[in-house]
């Protein structure tokens, strides 16, 4: 038996990102799978220390990376068993590029559509805001949320430290679940930026 | 009342250094934070100040000197200065300063936020 025929799946046209949006720039970052502890402490020294020679962007690169990151751990709704206990957790893919004058972070997993409701309406809320509103927005919010472990202002942080609106797709998959995808630009300079872009 | 130092290892990149000290009321917490339980990393930080407060009813002054932290545990930084604050309006000395790198934009709209919820005035250090 061939195994090479067992699977449709092609690993050289995944490896190669035939996709016009992605193949557009260097990808620095690509992972999918499940973001566990050491996953993201890895792949985030890696995006602080060696993607840029500016601190400021580097920190901006890993603090972004670092809330999309956990975002897909948190609210995966695709996880890895061991039999029938579900363990570890969520699954996702997280992928840096650089273009030529910015570097674009993106996430994407698998969300219940209750969530996907809930994130497509705060996101709504934050990229219809200047940046005074939006830190205003950020401070009622903060700590306001039902989770005791979390802060409640993922994506207007997100939208903060960036400068930028945050890129939000949603493609459902079936009555309970859709796929989940959020791209943010960080620029490579910070200088020029004002108030709002 | 004892000391609370929590030094972090090579392998744990997530969490802060915390050295509370009991003796002169002097608290440092350093490192950056973005561990993916924070409740159950901050919850004896908040058991610590509320002992002291309790216990020894001396003038606390924290040092933070965090360079990163994420969503998650700024919401517990927002607790815990608002435990000092109410401490602080009971009438007793409670400094916070706040170490802060010259580029760092972002950290130091988070403090003006801090400051504006909490009413706590933070001095900013530049480093």
């Amino acid at each position: 038996m061939d195994i090479d025929n067992d699977h449709n799946f092609i690993l050289f046209d995944y490896h190669s990102f035939k996709d016009d949006e992605l193949h557009d720039g260097n990808i620095l970052v690509a992972y999918k799978g499940p973001i566990t502890h050491l996953v993201l402490g890895e792949i985030s020294q890696t995006v602080r220390q060696y993607l840029t020679t500016s601190q400021q962007i580097n920190r901006k690169l890993f603090s972004i990376f670092i809330e999309l990151a956990q975002n897909v751990a948190y609210y995966s709704s695709e996880r890895n068993y061991i039999g029938n206990e579900q363990y570890g957790p969520g699954i996702g893919t997280l992928i840096i590029k650089e273009m030529e004058s910015y570097y674009k972070i993106i996430s994407g997993n698998i969300i219940t559509n209750e969530d996907a409701a809930k994130i497509v309406l705060k996101s709504q809320t934050v990229n219809s805001l200047d940046r005074d509103k939006l830190r205003e927005y950020k401070r009622s919010m903060r700590g306001n949320g039902d989770n005791l472990q979390k802060g409640n202002i993922g994506l207007i942080q997100i939208a903060l430290t960036s400068h930028s609106k945050l890129d939000i797709k949603v493609t459902p998959l079936n009555d309970t679940h859709s796929f989940f995808s959020l791209g943010i630009k960080v620029l490579k300079s910070y200088e020029d930026v004002g108030e709002d872009e | 009342m004892e000391n609370l130092y929590i030094i972090n290892s090579h392998t744990e990149v997530s969490t802060p250094n915390v050295e509370f000290n009991a003796e002169t009321g002097i608290c440092i917490l350093s490192g950056e934070a973005f561990m993916e339980q924070p409740y159950n990393f901050y919850k004896p930080l908040f058991n610590w100040v509320e002992s002291y407060i309790k216990e020894v009813k001396q003038p606390l002054s924290f040092d933070i000197k965090l360079s990163y932290f994420n969503t998650s545990s700024s919401k517990f930084m927002l607790d815990l200065l608002r435990l000092l604050r109410k401490y602080q309006l009971t009438g007793v000395s409670v400094t916070v300063k706040w170490f802060l790198r010259k580029s760092d934009e972002d950290m130091r709209e988070e403090i003006e936020d801090f400051t504006v919820v909490t009413g706590l005035q933070i001095e900013i250090v530049a480093i």
